[in-house]
């Protein structure tokens, strides 16, 4: 069979009995169908012996002599003994190179039972995960403790620039963001009190899910997804363009200088936030309560005071805190733990958001088991 | 000044150096050479204490550089500047603030004078005018004496560059090398360049140490590398200089 190509050149290649010829150009171009041609050939030979006649091959690329190693490769794992005939030198040469068992080496890897296997990623996890993310959380906590008392650790003036970047920045779209699910809440709530003619209790129910439970979740949520993303972009772009190398050279300590000062700022700014959220939250449920149902804005306000526990509100403010800490924490860890390149920044960024969103929750939900 | 005596380092099963010795006496240019992968920045992270070496393998100015305590880096670190492939200066930060990070957290000038010296060193580095710019705002050349500037802000006596011609035109990289030559002789630095270039290595070199495959294959001068040296050596320095 002859396939001619648009540049002239072509391939020849015939199965005759026990020989196949290969001559012409066997290059890139002319593989799909040499392949083909090789496949539909081969499919029912019966022969124990083939000899590859190259005498009349005058051109070969890369992808050419691969080629023909590949088919005698896959006929000698059908039992089927392959001779090679005639080849030019250079092409000689290049099969030689190809026979070369390095090249293709595949570590054989042991085979792993089903038991054995779980042990062996659970270790892995707990070696290259929770207990490298655990170190990163006590150097952090240890740092942000001690670095209270001491200057020099980090700009001057970063604190109050982190605080604006993770707090005044973040207001509007937290109080935004709580007001419409205090709004929605109240709303899902009015239809079934109004059907037992208990229309008071939105008060108590949109106070106190916002006060104790949506107000910090949201504001954390919120929180996570800027600036847990932005704590891990900018970890894992220092340590892609080396930065943190630098820092570390110039005797400062990448945490102290990096890390620590968005921990002390989300520590300040949090509970102010969440605070924020509550009454932005209230102030939806109030809109609701006053326009469904009937309840003046002095009545929600009086019956919110009856209902409202000092408890409710410190255990509010203590899940904001942390929170904070574990999306400065979650941000740090991934941050550091990119490789270098463009396309790990993007990933780091991701995990970072997803991770903290779900230990927000994890953790609300064992300190909601703890108090209530 | 520096010793590295027997430095072995393997990451998972691969061995990536292979028994490296040299020494680098006080006042020197050393130029550590090898095609990319022979593991040359690799021996630079080590001498500047990024990756671990055990005991004595590794002396930096006496001392282990990954070693160190916390509380004796700053002083070991103040004696040290380093030259990045990249430049590595913080994009957060305008060139004056970079420059004068160093001098804020170890000592306890004033921000006038704090902000005289940084001047003063970008002078040095033919860069006045950049001071309130951002690194964005420089050229690859720019940032590279930038840079250079900031390691050389505390006058130290060592200095490190990691592949300094790296991403420059010729006429940029023969400025850069120029600029490296005068600091050297002002402030009397000792000064290890890991790198690929042969011109740089030829005009600046006291001593030049060359990695092939994570192996140390030569020690000498510049001129026994051209003449005495394996082949694999002479091989190098011919096509680095076009021949």
């Amino acid at each position: 069979m002859t396939v001619k190509m648009r540049d002239q050149k072509h391939a020849d290649y015939q199965l005759d009995g026990e020989t196949l010829t290969i001559g012409g150009s066997m290059t890139l171009g002319s593989l799909k169908e040499f392949l083909d041609y090789v496949e539909q050939a081969f499919r029912n030979y019966r022969g124990k012996t083939v000899i590859f006649r190259l005498d009349s091959l005058q051109e070969a690329d890369t992808a050419g002599i691969s080629a023909i190693h590949h088919i005698r490769e896959k006929l000698t794992e059908r039992g089927i003994d392959v001779k090679i005939d005639g080849p030019p030198p250079d092409i000689q040469q290049q099969l030689s190179t190809l026979s070369d068992e390095q090249i293709f080496a595949k570590s054989p890897g042991k085979k792993w039972g089903f038991m054995e296997r779980i042990g062996r990623n659970m270790s892995h996890i707990l070696r290259e995960y929770i207990l490298s993310y655990l170190e990163i959380a006590a150097e952090i906590t240890y740092w942000s403790m001690v670095d209270l008392f001491k200057k020099k650790t980090h700009r001057k003036g970063e604190v109050v620039n982190q605080a604006v970047l993770m707090g005044v920045n973040a207001a509007l779209i937290v109080g935004a963001m709580s007001f419409i699910i205090g709004l929605v809440l109240a709303l899902q709530s009015a239809a079934q009190l109004r059907a037992f003619g208990a229309n008071i209790y939105i008060v108590d129910l949109t106070v106190i899910a916002m006060m104790s439970e949506m107000g910090p979740l949201i504001t954390a949520i919120m929180v996570a997804g800027r600036s847990g993303s932005a704590i891990a972009a900018e970890l894992a772009t220092m340590k892609v363009t080396s930065e943190t190398d630098a820092l570390r050279t110039m005797g400062l300590n990448p945490v102290r200088f990096v890390m620590v000062p968005k921990m002390h700022a989300g520590i300040l700014t949090m509970p102010f936030l969440t605070i924020l959220a509550d009454v932005t939250g209230i102030l939806g449920g109030m809109l609701i309560a006053t326009s469904s149902l009937g309840i003046s804005p002095l009545v929600f306000l009086n019956r919110m005071e009856e209902s409202l526990l000092l408890k409710d509100i410190i255990f509010g403010i203590i899940k904001s805190l942390v929170f904070v800490y574990l999306i400065v924490i979650t941000g740090s860890y991934f941050g550091t733990q990119s490789d270098k390149g463009a396309s790990e920044v993007g990933k780091v960024t991701t995990s970072a958001v997803v991770v903290s969103i779900s230990l927000v929750i994890v953790a609300d939900s064992i300190m909601g088991l703890l108090i209530y | 000044m520096i010793e590295v005596d027997g430095l072995s380092f393997e990451i998972g099963d691969k061995l990536i150096l292979n028994n490296i010795s040299f020494q680098v006496q006080r006042g020197d240019i050393t130029a550590i050479l090898g095609s990319s992968g022979s593991g040359k920045t690799t021996v630079l992270k080590h001498l500047l204490g990024i990756y671990r070496s055990p005991g004595n393998v590794v002396t930096v100015l006496g001392k282990n550089p990954s070693e160190i305590d916390e509380k004796e880096q700053k002083s070991f670190y103040k004696q040290i500047g380093v030259l990045y492939q990249e430049g590595a200066l913080l994009n957060s930060m305008t060139v004056g603030e970079n420059l004068g990070l160093p001098l804020e957290q170890h000592s306890d000038l004033p921000a006038p004078l704090i902000e005289d010296i940084v001047r003063m060193k970008l002078h040095q580095v033919d860069l006045d005018g950049t001071y309130e710019k951002f690194p964005s705002e420089l050229s690859g050349g720019m940032l590279k004496r930038a840079a250079l500037a900031r390691a050389i802000v505390m006058d130290p006596p060592l200095l490190f560059c990691d592949e300094p011609g790296a991403g420059l035109d010729p006429i940029t990289m023969s400025t850069l090398d120029q600029l490296i030559m005068d600091l050297h002789k002002q402030l009397g630095m000792t000064v290890v360049m890991v790198t690929h270039e042969v011109p740089s290595t030829l005009n600046m070199a006291d001593q030049v140490v060359f990695l092939d495959k994570g192996s140390s294959i030569f020690k000498g001068t510049p001129k026994s590398a051209l003449k005495t040296s394996p082949a694999i050596v002479q091989d190098f320095f011919a096509r680095g200089l076009g021949k």
